[in-house]
This record gives structure tokens, sequence and C-alpha cells, in this order.
């Protein structure tokens, strides 16, 4: 862990905001440095001072799950103090209107790659790609157990078996139950498409 | 400037058509100009690569220059098509004409998939074979081809050949197709994806409109072997906008073999019309203007000239060409006599309809599309409505929704419904591992059909310039008047239900959404390309394939090229692309591009 306290903070509430363990994140031998570069990024672009509430919040949450919960171990909680965590995270983080928007920039940065220009971002609004490293490490692809589109280090065929599991898979459907599929033109509420299509095949 | 030479043949356009005549005529000795609107093709394609990664919308044109000077239309003008002039195309509706194209070395193939279907024997017969059949009949002669599947038969091979393409004849041997005697595709095929697989089990054995439904291999222009030099397909899933390896074969390949051979490309020069000798009828020059800077001032302009003038500059480009170029004082245009430069315009509108799969099926892996229903590309029912293949998309709902950005955002968003549907319980505002969780759940599961369907000639849907747009170096823009006819419509609505059926079958959740239809147009951009038929809505989407605007014939009063590609009106002018199909089937138009390219080239080479 580095020696920051702001890196580890930001560091530790990012891995309770994505579900990805910190040494993923922020891996101790790291040539790429992506959380350093989100980091920077953060306190570059986002509302400094609910970004540094956001990050003392969290502070003040890993102090209230060790004084709850102890012996706590930020870097290796039991899963009690894990539950406990996401709890206050949710809380007193998620639910605040300064914070909570901070913390879903967060995700966004995480999953996306991209810095939206407002939060939550507008269905055809704009943004930017943080950077080629982002763009490649995005955690959605990982989630959905592919690689980012362009970006793939697999090898001819691998697409005709499924790939290996993940911690998450195999994973049930999503809790949706439409007995039937919408009609063209039935269908009420537009879906959002903030990644824009692609065209032409 | 190169110094001026004498050339036997000068090529606008270096495109797939453009660089595969020039390196077909190089091989044979002759000396070959080609004249490119767009800067020099890069030494690698990383800076390419970068403006991909770093879009925001990883559109088809996402990764290549926009350039002033030589400017082409984008996919996001059609959020705006109604306001004229927002975007290059002039779009007079009434539905938008939505698919794009490059104006670079190497055209369009640096975004194309692929695919390399051959045309079915009957497609190139719609008119005798269906359409005359209709009660009242439909068309007339001059929508059938003047050439036979048979006669292009071996330029499909030699094609096949020269583009690279990986397949097995014994699984492409339907609805009439046949190889000639002992032919074998240069590559095996590409393996199936999961995906395909599972849709092919989950349809197992059914029928639409009393045809089988059957899913077949794609044969694709992607190396599944060491090939021409390039790499094996590593599957990046990015063929549109761009393969990262060049495993996927693009024209540059043969703009560089035509360019070793001796062929001179003068880059960022554009054609802007053909000059004719009124007295011989024969073209005596090409007028073109040049830059440096793509956002800049014209540096340069003149004439280029050589025996055989070629124009392969693509379907909307070459008709702008020639319609802007006069015939002497007659207030004609040139190789216009029959007054078919323009029109036909064709594209394959898309019906996409999109679902999650009861089982994980893992998408956004392997190449886009591997897999296609194409057994219902042909039946008595062409007499009815327009036929359509099904391509099977390996990229989840990435085109349909813009996933996974979509999603996940909808997801991470409080109160956001992240997937549209009545009963919807799964609610946005999650974090953590159970955010993690749901985008697995969903995106593993997205599946989709893009169905090509058969768009039915119409003289109204045409290419002219307009008066009152102009691009940076004052060339009139092209004006667009689109519509689909109601055989297309049947056609799109046949596909969508057909994809429902199978969604059906395979027990399978869709959710295919179309936004209300205009007018008014006020809700959201996107309801901008929606059209209603039979009480339906269906949002309008291009294929890419910009077809018909010059088509061939035997009859010069009602066409515009001969079946050699060669102008009624001029013996020295050779038309190339699919400007000239004079219907356009279901295949995917590049592979018979090629063939009908090598076709020509046979002519040109003895005519020289």
């Amino acid at each position: 862990m580095s020696t920051d306290p702001n890196f580890n903070n930001f560091v530790g509430l990012s891995s309770i905001l994505t579900g990805y363990p910190q040494d993923q994140l922020a891996p101790q031998i790291d040539p790429i440095g992506l959380a350093s570069e989100y980091l920077t990024w953060m306190e570059q672009n986002a509302d400094q001072a609910a970004f540094l509430k956001t990050l003392g919040t969290f502070q003040n949450i890993l102090q209230q799950v060790a004084s709850q919960l102890p012996p706590f171990d930020p870097n290796n909680p039991t899963p009690q103090q894990a539950a406990l965590m996401n709890q206050l995270v949710a809380a007193q983080i998620l639910s605040d209107p300064a914070m909570g928007h901070i913390a879903r920039r967060m995700i966004r940065l995480w999953y996306l790659s991209t810095w939206y220009t407002t939060e939550p971002p507008d269905p055809n609004g704009d943004g930017q790609v943080v950077s080629m490293n982002a763009y490649t490490m995005g955690l959605a692809w990982d989630a959905a157990q592919a690689h980012p589109m362009g970006y793939s280090e697999l090898h001819f065929g691998y697409w005709a078996v499924a790939p290996p599991g993940n911690d998450v898979s195999p994973n049930a459907f999503p809790d949706v139950t439409v007995s039937a599929a919408p009609a063209p033109g039935q269908a009420d509420k537009p879906t959002p498409r903030v990644g824009l299509q692609r065209g032409g095949i | 400037m190169p110094e001026q030479k004498t050339y036997d043949v000068l090529i606008v356009g270096a495109g797939i058509s453009g660089a595969l005549m020039a390196y077909t005529l190089a091989k044979a000795g002759k000396s070959v100009l080609v004249l490119d609107g767009g800067p020099e093709i890069p030494d690698d394609r990383s800076p390419y690569m970068e403006q991909f990664y770093l879009s925001m919308a990883k559109t088809p044109e996402a990764p290549y220059p926009v350039m002033a000077d030589d400017p082409s239309p984008l996919t996001l003008d059609i959020n705006s098509w109604t306001t004229e002039g927002s975007g290059y195309l002039i779009q007079k509706g009434p539905l938008p004409f939505s698919s794009t194209y490059e104006r670079v070395a190497g055209g369009t193939t640096w975004h194309w998939l692929g695919t390399s279907l051959r045309l079915l024997p009957s497609d190139f017969a719609l008119y005798t074979n269906y359409l005359s059949k209709a009660t009242p009949p439909m068309g007339d002669k001059a929508m059938d081809w003047p050439i036979t599947y048979n006669e292009l038969e071996p330029f499909y091979c030699e094609a096949e050949q020269e583009i690279g393409i990986a397949a097995d004849t014994a699984n492409e041997n339907y609805l009439g197709i046949a190889f000639s005697p002992d032919y074998q595709y240069p590559m095996p095929q590409i393996p199936q994806s999961y995906v395909d697989q599972h849709i092919t089990s989950g349809i197992g054995q059914m029928e639409f409109d009393s045809e089988p439904v059957t899913v077949y291999p794609t044969p694709q222009a992607r190396n599944s072997i060491p090939y021409d030099d390039r790499r094996v397909c590593a599957g990046n899933t990015n063929c549109i906008p761009i393969c990262p390896i060049q495993a996927k074969y693009d024209a540059t390949v043969h703009v560089a073999k035509a360019q070793n051979l001796g062929v001179d490309v003068w880059y960022q020069t554009i054609a802007t019309s053909v000059s004719v000798d009124t007295g011989t009828g024969l073209v005596n020059g090409v007028n073109y203007l040049q830059y440096q800077d793509p956002s800049g001032a014209q540096t340069g302009s003149g004439t280029a000239t050589a025996k055989i003038y070629i124009l392969a500059a693509h379907a909307i480009e070459t008709a702008k060409i020639l319609l802007n170029s006069p015939l002497g004082d007659t207030g004609k245009t040139v190789a216009n006599n029959s007054d078919q430069v323009g029109r036909n315009l064709m594209d394959h509108p898309v019906q996409l309809n999109y679902a999650l799969a009861q089982d994980q099926v893992y998408p956004y892996r392997g190449p886009l599309a591997t897999s296609g229903v194409e057994s219902l590309r042909d039946g008595p029912f062409r007499t009815q409505r327009a036929a359509f293949r099904m391509e099977m998309g390996n990229e989840g709902w990435n085109w349909a929704t813009g996933d996974p950005y979509t999603t996940v955002n909808a997801l991470i968003t409080p109160g956001a419904n992240p997937i549209s549907g009545p009963n919807n319980t799964v609610n946005g505002g999650l974090f953590g591992l159970q955010l993690k969780t749901q985008i697995n759940a969903i995106l593993t599961r997205q599946f989709r059909f893009g169905c090509l369907v058969e768009q039915m000639p119409q003289q109204t849907n045409r290419v002219t310039l307009s008066n009152q747009f102009k691009d940076h170096l004052g060339l009139p823009r092209p004006e667009i008047t689109y519509d689909l006819d109601d055989y297309t419509k049947a056609g799109l609505a046949a596909a969508s239900q057909a994809a429902r059926q199978i969604f059906q079958k395979m027990k399978a959740v869709e959710f295919t959404y179309v936004p209300p239809a205009p007018p008014p147009y006020t809700t959201s951009p996107n309801n901008l390309s929606v059209f209603t038929y039979q009480d339906k809505q269906y949002l309008l989407q291009g294929a890419g394939h910009v077809m018909g605007t010059f088509r061939m014939g035997n009859d010069p009063g009602t066409s515009v090229v001969d079946p050699t590609l060669r102008s009624h009106d001029h013996q020295n002018l050779y038309l190339l692309g699919s400007g000239v199909f004079p219907s356009v089937g279901t295949a995917n138009p590049t592979l018979t591009i090629a063939a009908l390219t090598l076709l020509a080239a046979e002519a040109v080479l003895k005519n020289l």
C-alpha cells in the first residue's frame, strides 16, 4: 500500500464500489498504475470538496468497522466486516447527494473507462474516455467474461467455447419476467443510449 | 506533384474495386495511375487504434480522419438528418439513408465486416423469377442482371483467392449456389461462436414461411491460417470499426500490391469531373483538385489523362462525379443518356431484434459475426415480399443498444431501468459484487439478429447534386431522396417475425425496443429513423451497403453500363462498384464488387 492516505482510501473505496479486490485494482507491482491515474483524474475533474469529503467519510467508515468488529485489517476483512463496510458505504456515501455522485462517477470510471459530462449521464450526452489504458482495462468487459472490443489477448478459435468461470459464474437469469416481448411500438420506456450504436454489417 | 507520364489506365478511387483493378492491370504490364481523395495510408494502424479507443461513439468511422476537404457521411449525422446540411449528405427523406462510407485509400473495407457471401443464382433474375409473377406484376426487366451466376462464378473463385476467404464449399452450397469442379476456398472455415452454437441448437428443426430455418457458417475475409503475409484472426471483436491486426482483409492490401508493381497513387487528389470529346464520344480527361492540409484551402488542380478511364469512387461519389460532368454543350451529363445515373439507390435495410437467452451464451467474443440463417434468402415468397438473411451477432447488444455502456450505466444509476420490460425488477443503483453479478447475468445472455433485407430498386430513390450546399472545396454535396416501398417493408416485418419466432422457440426473452414514431420529432433523436408499416413501428438501420446508382444492363436506354461494366455512352469509360447492381439480393456486396471488378478487368485488358 501507498503511504498516501488519499490513495489508500481511494483504492479501498473503489474496491467496495466495484466488487473487485484491492490488489486487482492496484496491484503491488503495477506497471500501468490505473488507480493512480483515476485518483489524479478525480482530483483534477471532480468537485474537490465533495471528493475529499467522500474519501474522509470512507476513512471514518474504516474506523467504525474497526471499533465495531475488531480486530480489523482493511486489506483483508472478514465476511462480516465486508458486509458492514458495504452497508456503511451505502448509507453514508451512496445515499448522500454530493458523495453519491462522486461514488457513482468512480464506478463508471472503473467499469466503463469514461468520465461523463453529467452525473448521471445523459442518454445522448457526451463524455471522455480517460485513456487507452483505461479503455483496455474497463471492468465491464471482465464482468461479462469478455474482453474490450478491439483489445484481446486471446488466440484464434477461443470464441467457440465458453470462457473460464469467474466468481459470479455461472449466474442466474436476471430478475425479469417478461411474459411476451413488447411488440414494436408498444414499449413505452425509452432505452437510454449512452454508448451510441454501431451501424453497418 | 509527380511528373506527368502517359498512362494506359486512370482509376479514380483506391477502395477494393479500384485497388484490385489497378493490381490486376499492373500484373498484365499496364501502366496505371490511381487518384484518391484521402491521405496516404499510414505505415501502421496504431494511430487509428488510439483514436478508436478514445472515441466516445465507437461508430464505423471513429478511427479514421475527418477531413473538411474530403468529407464523408457519419453515422451520427442520422440523429439530425432532418436539419438540412447538418451532415455531409443532404437528406431529403422521407426516410434517411443511414449508411456511410469512407473516402480514404482502402475505402470502406477499412470497416467492413468481412462477410463474403455469393449472390444466389436466383438473385440475378429477380424480375423474371419473382416480380413478373406477382399479382399485379411489379418492376421491369431492367431489374434483372445482364449476367448470370454461372457467368460470374469463375470471378467469384478468383476474388475469393485474392481477398482470402475462410470457408468450406461443402457448407456453402445451398439455394443453388454451385462451385467450379474441385474448387475450394483458400482457407479453412472460421469456427462458429459459442453464441452461434447455442442459437443453432435452440432453433433445432423449424420453418418460417414454409422455408426451413437453417444456420450456416459464414464465409469470411479473415485469416483462419496465415495468408498473404497477414496474421490469423485473434477474435478482437472489432472487425467494425477496425481490425487491430489486419487479420481481416482490407483493400490497402491491394493498394500496396499495386504500388509494388509500379502503379502510381496520387493521394489528396479529388476527382471532380470527367471530360468528354463530344466529337468522338471518348473520355479525354479527369479533372481534379488537390489539398495539403485536410482542412485547408485547395492547393492544386489539373486534368489527368489515359487511354481508359475507370471510376471506382463508390456508389454515391461516382454518381456525384458523373452528375458534375457536363457533356459539352448538350445540357446532358457524362454517361447519362439513360437518365439512370444516381437512380435506384439501395441499401440492405437492417431489422435488429435482440434478446436474452435463458442460458449464458458469452457474447462480446470472437469476430463480430460467424454464422447466419441463410435459408430464408430465397423462396416463392419473393413474389410478395423481400427476402432477407439473418446475421447472428457475436457482440451482444452492442449495436442494438450501445452496450455494455447503456446497461452498465443504468445498473449504476439509482432509479434507472437497465433493461426494458413491463415486469422488470432489475433496478439501478447497484454497486460492488451485486453490480458485477447483474452485469454478468445480463451481458452474458445477450444476442441479436441483424436481418439484411433486399431493397427493391426505385427510380425515385436517387442521388442528385445539391444546388445549395457545397463542401469545403466548393464541390456540390450529394443530395439524397430515399424511401422504402411496401415490398421491402414487408420483408423487414417478416424478418422481425422470424427473429421473434426463433426467440420464442428458444424461450429467449426479447427486448427489441422501437421508439415512438414521428412526427413530432420531439422525444429523442433516436426516433428520426422510425417508420410505420401496417400499424407497427420499425427502426430503420443501414447495413453500410451503398448500391445501385449506375446500374448495369443490356439496354442502353435503361442502364448506365454494359455487362462488362463499360459505359454504354463512352467506349473508354468503366464504372466499378456496387453502383452497377441492378438489384441487390441478400449477400453483403463486397465479394460481388470484387468479382465484377475482375470480370471488368478482362474487358479492359482486351480493349487496351
